[in-house]
């Protein structure tokens, strides 16, 4: 074990442009406008978070925070107690990759990003919150909000060692409709998702907005929106954005069979069979299955007479 | 056979009837849809999934691999088998490892430490006891 510090310590000290291989865009980024919030005893989270969600536009202190993510017992602060708070005030909290190009690309793009930081060694951790503010790309530093320190300038290897041995975590706060750079078209939609189970449909609605402007050649991505919209009760809308998730991905069993039932409540009955029957033999084998089959059966029952706007199902190419 | 009820309780009937579809419709409306939740956990696996794939056929871990007499196909089988946590788990791993190969020392152990959490997962080797 102390051979194998000595050997970080010395690869660490021997690389000195991490920001500038980090692609830091600019020669300096400080993003002043992050409230600070001195800790308490050792209520580094609620302080931390508090001034990340300001950041973002709520306006919350810390105090307000401590029943919220503080654990007495365990003197700290649980990292998905404080993704769950963000949600729980109206924010998407999305967990960035763990590298640093994805915290410098958000510094970048003006977000402050809360980390976590360990001060001990791995199996003797000494946990800590911060909010990365800025850096300083000559100075080769990070510039944080960190315990009762405003502006702390950290060397980025030194920032780097620490964050490393707390898994590279970073969280960013934003507002929904919002997008990290370098995010993933699934997490996002997880997060989303996640924050629509917190918050509400109607919040997170404009995140699965946002993600089908990002990624619109991502089937995924539409098929959430459809799901938004549906909770929206809005199902005009959620056909429309399970019929781009088709465009995009034709054998996804799951906006299909969504896409048929829709067809079937308005009335759409052969329409809807169509849809299902490509369901059922897209399904097959997979974890959908028994839900597809359900809704053939659903469907099969009948309906309400035919609308008169149904789409016309795809005709059999002539035989002859 | 009574067929005519009286007027109390055909009113109450219908308000109870009126009360059950009010409460069915959106039930109904909702019922047999697949949630976004259901996708996006496939979706979230085959990118780990995608991404362990990346790490294994890198040239240097292949070698290190070999080295440990491990078949990088062997490998790759065993993770496709990994449960959702633990694969995502791999996956941030593989993210962390040094991406130049420029055959640096701290890339070397990096690289030699990373194979060696792989085979921990795919239970090849016991090195770290993280699990079970």
């Amino acid at each position: 074990m102390p051979a194998a510090c000595l050997l970080l310590v010395a690869a660490a000290g021997c690389t000195t442009t991490r920001l500038r291989d980090a692609g830091a865009a600019q020669a300096a980024v400080e993003l002043v406008a992050v409230p600070f919030y001195a800790q308490t005893e050792h209520q580094c989270g609620p302080a931390a978070l508090a001034a990340s969600l300001q950041a973002s536009g709520v306006a919350i202190e810390p105090d307000a925070l401590v029943r919220e993510v503080y654990l007495p017992a365990l003197k700290g602060s649980l990292q998905v107690e404080l993704q769950a708070a963000a949600r729980r005030h109206g924010r998407l909290a999305y967990r960035l990759p763990p590298t640093l190009p994805a915290l410098v690309h958000e510094l970048d793009a003006g977000r402050p990003v809360l980390v976590l930081q360990n001060f001990g060694l791995v199996h003797a951790p000494l946990w800590h919150y911060a909010v990365v503010i800025g850096y300083d790309r000559t100075g080769d530093r990070f510039l944080l909000r960190t315990g009762t320190t405003r502006r702390q300038a950290l060397a980025a290897a030194r920032f780097d060692g620490t964050w490393r041995r707390a898994g590279r975590w970073g969280l960013v706060v934003l507002r929904p409709g919002e997008i990290p750079s370098g995010a993933s078209a699934a997490e996002y939609v997880s997060a989303a998702q996640a924050l629509a189970a917190t918050a509400g449909p109607a919040l997170a609605t404009p995140a699965f907005e946002a993600a089908v402007m990002q990624w619109p050649d991502e089937g995924l991505t539409w098929f959430a929106l459809g799901n938004a919209r549906l909770s929206q009760d809005d199902p005009r809308g959620a056909e429309a954005a399970f019929g781009e998730a088709l465009a995009r991905r034709p054998g996804d069993a799951a906006a299909r069979n969504n896409l048929a039932l829709l067809l079937a409540r308005r009335g759409c009955t052969v329409a809807a069979r169509a849809q299902i029957e490509r369901a059922l033999a897209d399904s097959a084998g997979t974890a959908l299955a028994a839900t597809v089959e359900e809704s053939v059966a659903e469907i099969g029952a009948g309906g309400p007479a035919a609308a008169t706007d149904c789409p016309v199902p795809p005709q059999a190419p002539p035989t002859d | 056979m009574k067929t005519r009820h009286s007027v109390p309780v055909r009113a109450v009937a219908g308000v109870v009837v009126t009360a059950f579809l009010a409460a069915a419709l959106p039930l109904k409306a909702y019922a047999g849809m697949i949630g976004t939740d259901t996708v996006v956990q496939q979706s979230t696996r085959a990118e780990n999934l995608a991404r362990v794939r990346t790490l294994l056929s890198r040239e240097d871990v292949q070698h290190r691999l070999q080295m440990l007499g491990v078949e990088p196909a062997d490998a790759l089988q065993r993770a496709t088998a990994l449960s959702d946590s633990d694969l995502a788990q791999l996956s941030t791993k593989a993210d962390q490892l040094p991406a130049g190969g420029d055959g640096g020392l701290f890339a070397l152990l990096g690289v030699v430490f990373l194979v060696l959490l792989v085979l921990d997962y795919l239970d090849v080797v016991n090195v770290f006891h993280h699990r079970r």
